[in-house]
Protein backbone atom coordinates (compact mmCIF):
# COMPACT_ATOMS: atom_id res chain seq x y z
CA UNK A 1 0.00 0.00 0.00
CA UNK A 2 1.50 3.37 -0.99
CA UNK A 3 2.36 5.95 1.63
CA UNK A 4 -0.62 8.18 2.32
CA UNK A 5 -0.27 11.96 2.56
CA UNK A 6 2.97 13.85 2.69
CA UNK A 7 5.93 11.50 2.70
CA UNK A 8 8.42 11.77 5.53
CA UNK A 9 11.70 12.83 3.92
CA UNK A 10 13.66 10.61 6.28
CA UNK A 11 12.29 7.54 4.54
CA UNK A 12 13.13 8.59 1.00
CA UNK A 13 16.73 7.92 0.28
CA UNK A 14 19.32 7.24 -2.40
CA UNK A 15 20.42 3.70 -3.10
CA UNK A 16 23.39 2.69 -5.23
CA UNK A 17 22.00 -0.37 -7.00
CA UNK A 18 20.18 -1.68 -3.93
CA UNK A 19 22.52 -0.51 -1.20
CA UNK A 20 21.69 2.62 0.75
CA UNK A 21 24.09 5.56 0.63
CA UNK A 22 24.99 5.46 4.30
CA UNK A 23 24.56 8.03 7.06
CA UNK A 24 22.80 10.43 4.68
CA UNK A 25 21.21 13.46 6.28
CA UNK A 26 19.60 14.80 3.12
CA UNK A 27 19.13 13.82 -0.52
CA UNK A 28 18.09 15.92 -3.50
CA UNK A 29 17.10 15.14 -7.06
CA UNK A 30 16.89 17.93 -9.58
CA UNK A 31 15.28 17.53 -12.99
CA UNK A 32 15.32 20.39 -15.42
CA UNK A 33 14.47 21.13 -18.97
CA UNK A 34 16.53 23.49 -21.05
CA UNK A 35 14.59 25.92 -23.17
CA UNK A 36 15.43 26.77 -26.76
CA UNK A 37 14.50 30.19 -27.90
CA UNK A 38 12.36 30.55 -30.99
CA UNK A 39 13.25 33.84 -32.57
CA UNK A 40 12.29 34.58 -36.15
CA UNK A 41 11.37 37.69 -38.02
CA UNK A 42 7.75 36.50 -37.76
CA UNK A 43 7.74 35.97 -34.00
CA UNK A 44 9.77 38.97 -32.97
CA UNK A 45 6.77 41.26 -33.11
CA UNK A 46 5.51 42.44 -29.74
CA UNK A 47 8.81 41.85 -27.97
CA UNK A 48 7.79 38.66 -26.16
CA UNK A 49 10.24 35.78 -26.00
CA UNK A 50 9.06 32.39 -27.26
CA UNK A 51 10.59 29.12 -26.06
CA UNK A 52 10.19 25.41 -26.63
CA UNK A 53 11.36 22.45 -24.65
CA UNK A 54 14.99 21.53 -25.13
CA UNK A 55 17.21 18.93 -23.53
CA UNK A 56 16.22 17.30 -20.25
CA UNK A 57 18.82 16.84 -17.55
CA UNK A 58 19.12 15.74 -13.98
CA UNK A 59 21.43 16.03 -11.01
CA UNK A 60 21.55 14.36 -7.64
CA UNK A 61 23.16 15.45 -4.44
CA UNK A 62 23.38 14.16 -0.93
CA UNK A 63 24.81 15.23 2.37
CA UNK A 64 25.97 12.59 4.78
CA UNK A 65 28.11 11.92 7.81
CA UNK A 66 31.50 10.42 7.16
CA UNK A 67 32.56 6.95 8.32
CA UNK A 68 35.89 5.42 7.36
CA UNK A 69 37.00 1.85 6.71
CA UNK A 70 36.50 0.99 10.38
CA UNK A 71 32.74 1.30 10.06
CA UNK A 72 30.98 -2.08 10.25
CA UNK A 73 28.41 -1.19 7.64
CA UNK A 74 27.52 -2.61 4.26
CA UNK A 75 26.13 0.73 3.16
CA UNK A 76 27.66 2.75 0.36
CA UNK A 77 30.03 5.22 1.99
CA UNK A 78 32.35 8.09 1.11
CA UNK A 79 35.26 5.81 0.24
CA UNK A 80 33.10 3.92 -2.27
CA UNK A 81 32.04 7.20 -3.89
CA UNK A 82 35.66 8.37 -3.93
CA UNK A 83 36.62 5.28 -5.93
CA UNK A 84 33.70 5.86 -8.31
CA UNK A 85 34.54 9.53 -8.82
CA UNK A 86 38.20 8.80 -9.65
CA UNK A 87 37.19 6.00 -12.03
CA UNK A 88 34.30 7.98 -13.55
CA UNK A 89 32.00 5.02 -13.02
CA UNK A 90 28.34 5.44 -13.98
CA UNK A 91 26.28 4.24 -11.01
CA UNK A 92 22.75 2.93 -11.04
CA UNK A 93 20.96 5.09 -8.49
CA UNK A 94 17.45 4.68 -7.11
CA UNK A 95 15.63 7.36 -5.15
CA UNK A 96 12.79 5.76 -3.21
CA UNK A 97 11.06 5.07 0.08
CA UNK A 98 11.13 1.32 -0.74
CA UNK A 99 7.43 1.17 0.16
CA UNK A 100 5.15 -0.89 -2.11
CA UNK A 101 3.07 1.46 -4.27
CA UNK A 102 5.44 4.42 -3.89
CA UNK A 103 7.50 5.85 -6.73
CA UNK A 104 10.99 4.66 -7.57
CA UNK A 105 13.15 7.03 -9.59
CA UNK A 106 15.91 5.08 -11.32
CA UNK A 107 18.80 6.60 -13.21
CA UNK A 108 22.41 6.22 -14.19
CA UNK A 109 24.62 8.90 -12.67
CA UNK A 110 28.28 9.82 -12.37
CA UNK A 111 29.69 11.27 -9.17
CA UNK A 112 31.09 14.69 -10.08
CA UNK A 113 32.15 16.11 -6.74
CA UNK A 114 32.82 15.19 -3.13
CA UNK A 115 33.32 17.77 -0.39
CA UNK A 116 34.60 16.47 2.90
CA UNK A 117 34.17 18.77 5.89
CA UNK A 118 35.86 18.36 9.25
CA UNK A 119 35.08 21.06 11.81
CA UNK A 120 36.33 21.23 15.37
CA UNK A 121 34.00 19.25 17.67
CA UNK A 122 31.69 18.49 14.76
CA UNK A 123 30.85 15.26 12.95
CA UNK A 124 32.95 14.81 9.84
CA UNK A 125 30.51 15.15 6.98
CA UNK A 126 30.54 15.27 3.22
CA UNK A 127 28.41 16.26 0.31
CA UNK A 128 28.33 14.42 -3.00
CA UNK A 129 27.01 15.59 -6.35
CA UNK A 130 26.03 13.46 -9.31
CA UNK A 131 25.25 14.22 -12.93
CA UNK A 132 22.56 12.02 -14.41
CA UNK A 133 23.45 10.40 -17.71
CA UNK A 134 20.48 9.27 -19.79
CA UNK A 135 16.87 9.21 -18.70
CA UNK A 136 15.34 9.27 -15.25
CA UNK A 137 12.73 6.52 -15.18
CA UNK A 138 9.78 6.69 -12.79
CA UNK A 139 8.22 3.38 -11.80
CA UNK A 140 6.03 2.17 -8.96
CA UNK A 141 7.43 -0.18 -6.37
CA UNK A 142 5.66 -3.50 -6.83
CA UNK B 1 15.27 -3.54 5.15
CA UNK B 2 18.17 -4.01 7.49
CA UNK B 3 20.36 -7.07 7.01
CA UNK B 4 23.42 -8.60 8.63
CA UNK B 5 25.94 -10.29 6.35
CA UNK B 6 26.51 -13.98 6.90
CA UNK B 7 29.12 -14.23 4.16
CA UNK B 8 31.59 -11.81 2.61
CA UNK B 9 29.81 -9.60 0.10
CA UNK B 10 31.34 -6.93 -2.16
CA UNK B 11 34.42 -6.82 0.07
CA UNK B 12 32.31 -6.28 3.20
CA UNK B 13 32.92 -8.63 6.10
CA UNK B 14 30.40 -11.06 7.63
CA UNK B 15 28.66 -9.45 10.59
CA UNK B 16 28.46 -6.04 8.93
CA UNK B 17 24.97 -4.56 8.79
CA UNK B 18 23.31 -2.27 6.28
CA UNK B 19 20.16 -1.04 4.60
CA UNK B 20 19.05 -2.63 1.32
CA UNK B 21 16.11 -2.29 -1.01
CA UNK B 22 13.63 -4.97 0.02
CA UNK B 23 13.58 -6.86 -3.29
CA UNK B 24 17.35 -7.18 -3.37
CA UNK B 25 17.54 -7.91 0.35
CA UNK B 26 15.07 -10.77 0.05
CA UNK B 27 17.24 -12.33 -2.63
CA UNK B 28 20.32 -11.99 -0.42
CA UNK B 29 18.45 -13.80 2.36
CA UNK B 30 17.38 -16.54 -0.07
CA UNK B 31 20.97 -16.91 -1.26
CA UNK B 32 22.15 -17.25 2.33
CA UNK B 33 24.36 -14.17 2.06
CA UNK B 34 22.56 -12.21 4.78
CA UNK B 35 20.01 -12.52 7.54
CA UNK B 36 17.07 -10.24 8.19
CA UNK B 37 17.31 -7.86 11.13
CA UNK B 38 14.37 -5.53 10.46
CA UNK B 39 12.03 -5.70 7.46
CA UNK B 40 10.70 -2.13 7.77
CA UNK B 41 14.01 -0.50 8.60
CA UNK B 42 14.95 2.39 6.33
CA UNK B 43 17.28 4.71 8.22
CA UNK B 44 20.37 3.53 10.04
CA UNK B 45 21.35 4.74 13.48
CA UNK B 46 23.13 7.97 12.99
CA UNK B 47 26.30 8.50 15.03
CA UNK B 48 25.06 10.87 17.69
CA UNK B 49 26.97 13.90 18.75
CA UNK B 50 27.75 13.68 22.44
CA UNK B 51 26.69 16.70 24.42
CA UNK B 52 29.69 17.66 26.48
CA UNK B 53 28.52 19.59 29.49
CA UNK B 54 31.10 22.02 30.76
CA UNK B 55 31.75 21.56 34.45
CA UNK B 56 31.80 24.84 36.37
CA UNK B 57 35.27 26.07 37.20
CA UNK B 58 35.69 27.52 40.69
CA UNK B 59 38.45 30.05 41.03
CA UNK B 60 39.40 30.95 44.61
CA UNK B 61 39.18 34.66 45.26
CA UNK B 62 40.85 35.96 48.38
CA UNK B 63 38.66 38.32 50.39
CA UNK B 64 39.58 40.06 53.64
CA UNK B 65 37.74 38.72 56.73
CA UNK B 66 36.59 42.31 57.38
CA UNK B 67 34.36 41.97 54.39
CA UNK B 68 32.42 39.14 56.02
CA UNK B 69 32.18 40.99 59.31
CA UNK B 70 30.61 43.89 57.52
CA UNK B 71 28.22 41.52 55.82
CA UNK B 72 27.13 40.07 59.18
CA UNK B 73 26.56 43.51 60.57
CA UNK B 74 24.37 44.40 57.64
CA UNK B 75 22.24 41.28 58.17
CA UNK B 76 21.86 41.51 61.96
CA UNK B 77 21.46 45.26 62.26
CA UNK B 78 18.06 46.66 61.33
CA UNK B 79 18.15 49.10 58.52
CA UNK B 80 17.81 52.77 59.37
CA UNK B 81 14.61 54.17 58.09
Amino acid sequence: MPTTGIINGTLMRLYKDSTAIGYATSCQMNISSAMREILTKDSAAGGWREVKKGQLSGTLSTEALYAGPGDASTNYLFDDLFTDLVAGTALTIKFTTDVVGDNVYTMSAICTSLDLNAGVEENVSYSASFEVTGAIVKTTKA
Amino acid sequence: MKLRLLKEWNGKQPGNTGVFLSEYGEQMIKDGIAELLDEDFVVEDMPKKEDVKQEPIYIPVFVNTEHFQNEEENITKPKNK
